[in-house]
């Protein structure tokens, strides 16, 4: 969420995906506007198209989450600038399961837009992990 | 929004939503089940590239994103000819995979320095998606870059993809465009303009 205004009777809402491609935007949206109608307001919901929101702004208790539900957070974006095979291929990237280190990198792309797919050698799953952004 | 600027975005979007639907052909049929995933990921990133671009020059006019994606006849598209190619090849269409991410790295690149802050911010924001594409465009040029037939496509294609970064080389189309239109549009065209979906 980057803002919420509240005027009367009318909400406006501004959020930030993490991909442009993000195939829950509509949902999302729809989602707001139809809490906002319950609460006895008229919806404003706006995306933004900027490049304004980062996976360094999710809080420890998101990246928690995150993990706790199967998902290896994202790692920190570099000070060198954009991500690179050599970091996507390191063994930086742990386990949500059981913490390990010896994952391995199967494929960049993954069922959505915001996750890579990963192995893990030491205990043999899967698992998703949330690309850096 | 100036004119000359939305012309710009028009283009870019255009050639990414067309190269989404030719990078979405590769779902199911492409060699490895991974470049099944990629590909298909791919494609979903160009088309909500397209999708954010063409929303910045719908509110510059007035209309919707969805009108001018699907409600322009084929001829009004201003994507190059480079995207519109069905390449069921995996030399050509990695060719010209590596090709396009090179050239719209470029383009991004200029754009980011726009004196249009929503212009600037998209392109920053779309530049920064693109680096995964590129990552894996790189990987398969490393794996493919012996391979004859690679170099082949690599060689035929270039002049092509030149072409995507001069506005001046727009205007014609393939003689695919045309049937690649009627199928995008086809369950659009089902209903009366205006309807909701």
């Amino acid at each position: 969420m980057r803002d919420i205004d509240v005027d009367d009777r009318r909400v406006r809402v501004e959020f930030t995906p993490t991909f442009l491609g993000c195939p829950a935007l509509d949902v999302m949206r729809d989602a707001m506007a139809d809490s906002i109608r319950a609460l006895g307001a008229e919806p404003e919901i706006q995306v933004l198209l900027d490049d304004s929101w980062s996976t360094d702004r999710i809080t420890a208790a998101g990246r928690e989450k995150l993990r706790a539900s199967g998902f290896a957070p994202p790692s920190p974006r570099a000070e060198t600038g954009a991500p690179t095979l050599v970091q996507l291929q390191s063994n930086a990237h742990r386990c949500p399961y059981c913490s390990s280190t010896e994952t391995r990198l199967e494929n960049i792309f993954g069922p959505t837009p915001c996750r890579s797919l990963r192995y893990c050698t030491s205990c043999k799953q899967p698992f998703e992990q949330f690309k850096t952004i | 929004m100036k004119e000359q600027e939305q012309q710009l975005l028009l283009e870019i979007a255009d050639d990414e939503l067309i190269l989404g639907w030719r990078d979405s052909e590769w779902t199911g049929v492409a060699p490895l089940l991974e470049e099944d995933v990629a590909f298909s990921s791919i494609a979903q990133n160009e088309i909500g590239h397209a999708r954010a671009l063409y929303e910045l020059v719908a509110r510059a006019r007035g209309t919707t994103a969805d009108e001018l994606a699907f409600d322009r006849s084929p001829g009004e598209y201003r994507c190059a000819p480079l995207v519109e190619l069905r390449l069921m090849d995996w030399a050509d269409t990695i060719a010209r995979h590596y090709l396009y991410e090179e050239a719209d790295a470029k383009r991004l690149e200029q754009l980011k320095r726009s004196e249009d802050p929503e212009i600037a911010g998209l392109a920053a924001k779309i530049d920064r998606e693109e680096a995964y594409h590129r990552i894996h465009a790189q990987m398969w040029f490393d794996r493919l870059e012996d391979e004859p037939r690679f170099v082949e496509a690599l060689d035929r294609l270039r002049p092509q993809a030149e072409a995507l970064l001069d506005s001046a080389q727009r205007g014609e189309h393939t003689t695919e465009l045309a049937a690649l239109w009627e199928e995008m549009t086809v369950v659009r065209r089902s209903q009366p303009a205006g309807t909701k979906w």
